[in-house]
């Protein structure tokens, strides 16, 4: 517990300074990183309403090669996962790992290039998919040139990261340092052996979604546990509810999750056992899932009050409570009977979006307003634009949520019944299809509010606001 | 019967992947990571970020914890 922090200079201060030395060694990387996962997510959410327009005017830009469902949906995909999501990511843990570990980051060079290779690799995949390109294996589309250079990218990432933990200062690892240090190990080998040209066939599809379901595990999932773990006690001020359970959380997680990915294939040509271990895996998720909401919830009890002055507590904490929904709504789903209604339908697509808007992206939202202001030394100028993101993308997402999984299980339940011929099953969605779209411009117009709220962070621009008194500190000792 | 190389490289990794699972979880008990659990929770927090003040107020003070009292 008790450690050594101080640093040249700042004796008479230690305890803040260790603050100081983390937030200005990572500000650099983490600004470019945000930076470009800002970019990611504005072109993915494009790719995603041209998606969801499709699907309500299916003539529309129908005849622009590059722009047809089966181009552009996968496009959506990859650049929110492999732009947004992984470059957030990377911002979060580069931050967050020199923040827990009381130390400065490392190896600063290789989060640059790793930063470089990763949007070339990004923009090169996508470019790609857009010409025709694709792999088209779901999840891993990219050709293997883009492949190669983010797998380049990650390793370098994890380098850094780990190097940063081994110059810690701390003795105790918490808990989020745990979460962050199982991602940054696991997914360069995983994005690498899902990556390798062994496969065809049967085998392909296993690895397509032991892969697929293992980037959750690995990669996004420990990234929104890890914000929510250090974000919701930090902001209220208030440590964790019960810290054993946390870590209990953690091992369970570490323990059931990479055994799910096999659930997508229920019904298809696999052995039947590898299906059954898989649907097993994904109902003992109930075990890590309930010691992460009883802790979060239990944390937050009595202290509801405060999502009136933090944004970032209104973003985690949504996205918090989005994860247990997510992860109920998964375990259920895996389930074989349940399982026959939802596959192939629209159910599938809410179920991912809850996922990995709801509870994830909300999450980095969340983290990225309490990062920025700390990075920039400047407060997030003109809150009720952050208000205005708030509302729109939590009302837009649940909207979206809830069209797609009404609409997806009506469809599923028409597709059993053979007294409805196939088209039945399709027609009986339209209208869901249309609000979902709707959903879709709401959260574009949350996101434009949100990235000029961003750009003006970065500009230092917008009206001063008046500092908690922790920035003028920080500028002192930067200074 | 002759076993892919695909194979043996994959069972390699797997056993190789749980033995640094494994290896991680006994050298966090071995450095006593699990001991003192209440304390653990609080290395968040610090002397300029105490436990019981807000860290985010973007949206504005709460009256009883204001830090520029």
């Amino acid at each position: 517990m008790k450690s050594d922090h101080s640093i040249p200079g700042t004796e008479e201060a230690p305890e803040l300074s260790y603050r100081i030395l983390s937030d200005t060694s990572s500000s650099a990387p983490v600004i470019v990183f945000f930076t470009s996962a800002v970019v990611w997510l504005l072109v993915g959410t494009v790719f995603g309403l041209i998606a969801s327009f499709k699907f309500n005017f299916p003539d529309w830009l129908g005849n622009i090669p590059a722009l047809t469902f089966g181009r552009v949906r996968p496009a959506h995909l990859n650049s929110v996962i492999y732009g947004w999501a992984s470059l957030g990511i990377a911002g979060l843990y580069v931050w967050l790992t020199a923040r827990l570990c009381q130390t400065e980051v490392h190896w600063r060079r290789l989060l640059y290039i790793s930063a470089i290779l990763w949007n070339a690799g990004v923009l090169y995949g996508v470019v790609s998919i857009l010409g025709g390109h694709s792999q088209g294996i779901e999840w891993l589309e990219f050709p293997k040139g883009a492949q190669t250079l983010i797998a380049m990218a990650s390793v370098l990432l994890s380098l850094s990261i780990l190097r940063t933990f081994y110059g810690r200062r701390v003795k105790h690892i918490y808990v989020s340092l745990w979460y962050i240090l199982a991602s940054v190990i696991w997914f360069p080998i995983l994005y690498v052996i899902a990556n390798l040209p062994f496969y065809s066939g049967v085998t392909q599809a296993a690895v397509n979604w032991w892969y697929a379901h293992n980037l959750l595990t690995v990669w996004v999932t420990p990234a929104g546990l890890a914000a929510a773990y250090y974000f919701i006690p930090k902001v209220i001020g208030r440590p964790i509810h019960s810290y054993y359970l946390s870590l209990l959380g953690f091992w369970s997680f570490a323990l059931f999750y990479n055994w799910n990915g096999i659930h997508h294939l229920i019904g298809g040509p696999l052995p039947t056992w590898l299906i059954s271990v898989s649907i097993v895996a994904s109902v003992l998720m109930f075990i890590p899932v309930i010691t992460v909401a009883i802790n979060h919830h239990m944390t937050m009890v009595g202290h509801f009050g405060k999502l009136r002055y933090s944004p970032t507590l209104r973003f985690v904490v949504f996205g918090a409570m989005c994860y247990t929904a997510v992860s109920f709504q998964g375990s259920i789903q895996a389930l074989r009977s349940f399982n026959e209604i939802t596959h192939f339908t629209h159910y599938t697509v809410g179920h991912a979006h809850l996922g990995l808007y709801a509870f994830f992206t909300m999450s980095i939202f969340g983290a990225i307003y309490y990062i920025m202001p700390r990075l920039t030394k400047w407060e997030w100028p003109y809150p009720v634009l952050i208000k205005f993101h708030f509302w729109l993308v939590a009302l837009g997402i649940t909207l979206y949520v809830i069209s797609m999984t009404v609409g997806g299980f009506i469809q599923g339940l028409y597709m059993n019944d053979p007294s409805h011929p196939f088209m039945d099953s399709v027609q009986v969605t339209k209208p869901y299809l249309m609000a979902r779209s709707v959903a879709g411009v709401v959260i574009l117009i949350g996101h434009l509010f949100f990235i000029y709220l961003f750009y003006l962070m970065i500009k230092r621009k917008g009206v001063k606001r008046v500092t908690p008194p922790w920035y003028e500190k920080a500028e002192e000792y930067v200074r | 019967m002759t076993i892919p190389l695909a194979g043996v490289i994959l069972i390699a990794v797997a056993i190789i992947g749980g033995a640094i699972a494994m290896g991680a979880f006994i050298w966090a008990i071995r450095t006593k990571q699990f001991k003192d659990l209440n304390t653990g929770a609080y290395v968040i927090f610090d002397k300029e970020e105490p436990v019981g003040e807000m860290t985010d107020t973007t949206f504005g003070y709460p009256e009883k914890n204001n830090p520029k009292k």
